[in-house]
């Protein structure tokens, strides 16, 4: 009479279980880094980068072995690969905690469409790695570089990305879907982030990197590169990349502005202001003058002065009224010299002024969608800048200002 | 009148930004019409929302105290 | 009128309330430069014409007895004159609220949180003060109550500290009126005069409100005095610690020489209680001319004045972003056009044309009665 509950009880363990995939913690490796190069005689090199679990246990600190593993293969999709690492490695791979995905430079020239749309298509990989291109060495080589602080390479790309970004902005903050929606868009290209290998790197893979005050071997960022669709075509050094980021959504960086005239001098002799952007908004504006596309950049945000060199008196209205018009001045030129630049140089328009253009007179774009980045090359650019300069720490005038003139 | 905390809110308002633009005419010899505009106007890419926010809270609160001041003379006239 | 409340302060709540208020900001921004290293004297002289000041606000306070500084307009000036006067009071009241607010947020965006944009700390401050004013005056009294132990012992241990870690030189005092008296002179007006001690002009809304209205005279002049000397004694400071150019060049003097402080090498880093000072400072000091702003506005819509303390607080806040678009102007507003245009007609020259009227006619009403 009794036996219903029991048996709807039978059922329920068997439905509300899913231990089908389930996955037991001593079965796993975590994987942090991909790194993909062209092969030798295969299409693909595709090196993991997997994490030492117990060296981040707090008890083992210390310990011998190294913090993470790398392992390579090749082979014709990356994929097929993936599920083949066990070749070498003992445990499977999970691949959801991935920071960086390492792309080298060769790989890149040729297309990086190809696996990507693994990447895209499984479940496993989340939106929050960043991409980096490889300039000088293999992808490989940089999975392969330990820091003392944070010891697993690829963590240590990561946060130093982010801080990176937080700081000062080099970096253009791509992920995944930003850099495949760039490609599938006619109106943007997609950019990524650019690494490049300081010192040697076979003295970098072994734990005795960390074990010196001067690290023998360091990655560092290496401003950005440029792709037309999702081919390679040039770099940008660290200023450009910032000043793209700043078209982009920058937040704070800092600048040097020269107080004295800009033209005469190297800036050896020149006198900076040195100011911090703390928060800025980037507008970007496609205007039609006589049916050709002007591009438009409006820059707003705040700013304060860290530091001056120059004799000026802060406290007078006067010299912010000076100082704010030669900030705008200065970074106005700027991201009008890099847009110029990749003008230029690349004919690619990683701006995305072709989607704001789409947005705006969408009639008009319909007709030059197809060579949108031969009509932005030649297009002509207006960059405005409207920073606004509010305090100067806590002290008023310089004592630069004060310091007796002897004439 | 039965605005009368709305009234005073927008004439008090109107009142200070002229104030400000009448020191601000003293300091900086700009036209009139930029000096309002820098000081009315809403700057973009900066974290001034929130004082805009705050006056709209100030504005909607104002009008919320009205209603409820005219809501209870009819209360009572009627009782 | 008839829900408007009566409400009464001590007088041991007024005398803190006016000593707060005195010192609030005065203690933190460097004040009497032009005195160079006789700041302390200027500060002096200003506090003598200051206990001047404040009997002359008691003195007109007396002659209409219970009627505040805006009923007494509406008395000598009748509705339509006064509430005009009224209404240039409350904006006088408001843009000064707002500057003092404005002070602080600099202070606080320029020394601590430095990401933290001056929008939110505007706004969290006015929160607090929309929040005391809503509970009535009262509670901003006995507030100080609670908190001006601390408030004093504070001000007094900074010295100390600053003179045991030995960072003091006496000797940046010298030469004493070297120059002859004109800086003094010169710093004393209009700057000191209006600065810290024509803003009593604020208190003329609250005294009235107190419960034993006579005795409240030998009040302010002690409270005035008491925050006289507590003002010299920080100027002394400053500049024993900092010397005259460094404090000059410092927007904020106190808190500089606070960091000065390091004792017994552990008590280091107090600078935070010079923040705790400002900031009570600032909050009495933003409440007070805020409540009398609130109580013109009260005067003229006859309605409680607890109505209007939110979006009044609103407008204050807004108003201190806009004040001014850099530090700079902030300063050169602060230093030229407000107390020009703004302290010393509506300290004293309206004041003092109010007098005569009043007279009249508190002396023929009297006839009238006899």
């Amino acid at each position: 009479m009794n036996r219903k509950p029991f048996l709807l009880l039978v059922i329920c363990m068997g439905f509300l279980t899913g231990c089908w995939d389930r996955v037991e913690l001593n079965d796993i490796s975590i994987v942090t880094g991909l790194a993909v190069d062209k092969g030798k005689e295969m299409k693909y090199k595709l090196t993991v980068e997997i994490v030492n679990a117990s060296q981040f246990s707090k008890s083992q600190m210390g310990g011998e072995a190294s913090p993470a593993i790398t392992y390579s293969l090749e082979g014709n999709s990356v994929s097929e690969l993936v599920h083949k690492m066990n070749i070498g490695i003992t445990r499977r791979l999970i691949f959801s905690h991935t920071r960086v995905l390492y792309i080298g430079e060769e790989v890149a020239k040729e297309g990086v469409l190809e696996f990507l749309d693994y990447l895209d298509r499984s479940g496993q990989f989340r939106n929050d790695f960043n991409i980096v291109i490889t300039q000088g060495e293999k992808a490989e080589v940089f999975t392969k570089i330990t820091y003392p602080v944070q010891k697993v390479p690829s963590l240590k790309m990561h946060k130093q990305t982010q801080s990176f970004i937080e700081e000062w902005g080099g970096d253009p903050g791509v992920r995944l879907t930003d850099f495949i929606s760039a490609v599938t868009s006619l109106g943007r290209n997609p950019v990524a982030a650019a690494i490049k290998l300081k010192g040697d790197p076979k003295k970098g893979s072994s734990s005795e990197n960390n074990q010196s005050l001067d690290i023998e071997s360091l990655v560092e960022m290496n401003g950005m590169a440029v792709f037309q669709d999702d081919k390679l075509v040039g770099f940008l050094d660290l200023t450009d990349t910032r000043n793209y980021y700043w078209t982009q959504e920058l937040k704070n960086t800092s600048l040097s502005v020269p107080c004295a005239k800009q033209d005469e001098a190297k800036s050896r002799d020149q006198l900076f202001n040195d100011l911090r952007v703390t928060e800025t908004y980037t507008q970007l504006k496609v205007d039609l003058k006589s049916g050709r596309p002007v591009l438009k950049v409006k820059i707003t945000g705040e700013t304060r002065i860290e530091a001056t060199q120059c004799p000026d008196d802060i406290t007078k209205i006067e010299t912010y009224n000076k100082f704010e018009k030669q900030t705008n001045e200065f970074v106005a030129n700027e991201i009008q010299k890099t847009i110029e630049k990749v003008q230029e140089e690349y004919g690619a328009d990683i701006f995305g002024f072709g989607e704001v253009f789409n947005r705006q007179h969408h009639k008009e774009y319909k007709k030059v969608e197809k060579n949108w980045d031969e009509v932005f090359a030649q297009a002509e650019v207006e960059v405005e800048s409207d920073l606004h300069l509010r305090r100067s720490g806590i002290r008023a005038k310089s004592f630069i200002s004060e310091i007796p003139k002897q004439d | 009148m039965i605005i009368l905390v709305t009234f005073m809110f927008c004439l008090i308002f109107c009142a200070s930004i002229g104030v400000i633009t009448v020191f601000d005419l003293y300091l900086y010899n700009q036209p009139l019409l930029t000096i309002v505009k820098a000081n009315v106007s809403f700057q973009r890419g900066t974290s001034q929302w929130m004082i805009y926010s705050v006056l709209l809270v100030g504005f909607c609160y104002s009008i919320g105290v009205d209603y409820r001041v005219r809501k209870n003379k009819k209360t009572s006239k009627s009782s | 009128m008839k829900n408007i409340l009566v409400e009464k302060l001590s007088l041991w709540q007024l005398f803190i309330l006016i000593f707060i208020f005195e010192i609030g900001s005065a203690a933190v921004v460097s004040t009497g430069n032009d005195a160079k290293q006789d700041a302390w004297i200027a500060l002096g002289v200003a506090m003598i014409f200051g206990l001047g000041i404040g009997l002359f606000f008691h003195f007109l306070l007396s002659r209409a007895p219970g009627k505040n500084l805006f009923e007494i307009f509406q008395l000598c000036l009748g509705k339509w004159m006064g509430g005009a006067l009224i209404i240039m009071y409350i904006l006088y009241f408001i843009y000064i609220a707002s500057r003092v607010l404005r002070d602080f947020c600099e202070l606080i965006t320029s020394f601590i949180f430095e990401q933290t944009p001056v929008e939110f700390v505007a706004i969290t401050m006015v929160v607090v003060i929309i929040y005391m004013l809503y509970l009535g005056i009262e509670v901003m009294g006995r507030t100080s109550e609670i908190f001006i132990p601390y408030f004093f012992s504070f001000i007094i241990i900074i010295g100390i500290a600053v003179f045991i870690s030995g960072e003091m030189e006496f000797t940046n005092l010298l030469p004493i009126l070297g120059e002859g008296i004109k800086p003094v002179v010169k710093a004393v007006f209009p700057q000191l005069l209006t600065f810290p001690f024509g803003e009593l002009i604020a208190f003329t809304l609250i005294i009235p409100y107190t419960s034993e209205f006579k005795k409240s005279k030998k009040i302010i002049l002690l409270a005035v005095f008491a925050s006289g000397l507590i003002l010299i004694y920080n100027a002394i400071l400053q500049i024993a610690t900092l010397g005259v150019q460094m404090r000059a060049r410092s927007n904020f003097p106190l808190l500089s020489s606070a960091r000065e402080i390091s004792l017994l090498e552990f008590i280091e880093r107090v600078d935070l209680i010079v923040v705790f000072i400002v900031m009570y400072g600032i909050i009495i000091k933003v409440g007070v001319f805020f409540y009398g702003a609130l109580k013109g506005l009260e005067l003229l819509s006859k309605r409680p004045y607890r109505m209007h303390v939110v979006p009044l607080g609103a407008i204050i806040t807004f108003l201190s972003v806009k004040i001014s678009d850099n530090f700079a102007e902030h300063i050169e507003e602060g230093l030229i056009v407000v107390p020009m245009f703004l302290h010393i007609p509506f300290q004293f020259i309206l004041p003092l044309l109010i007098l005569p009227i009043l007279l009249w006619k508190t002396k023929k009403s009297k006839e009238g009665r006899e």
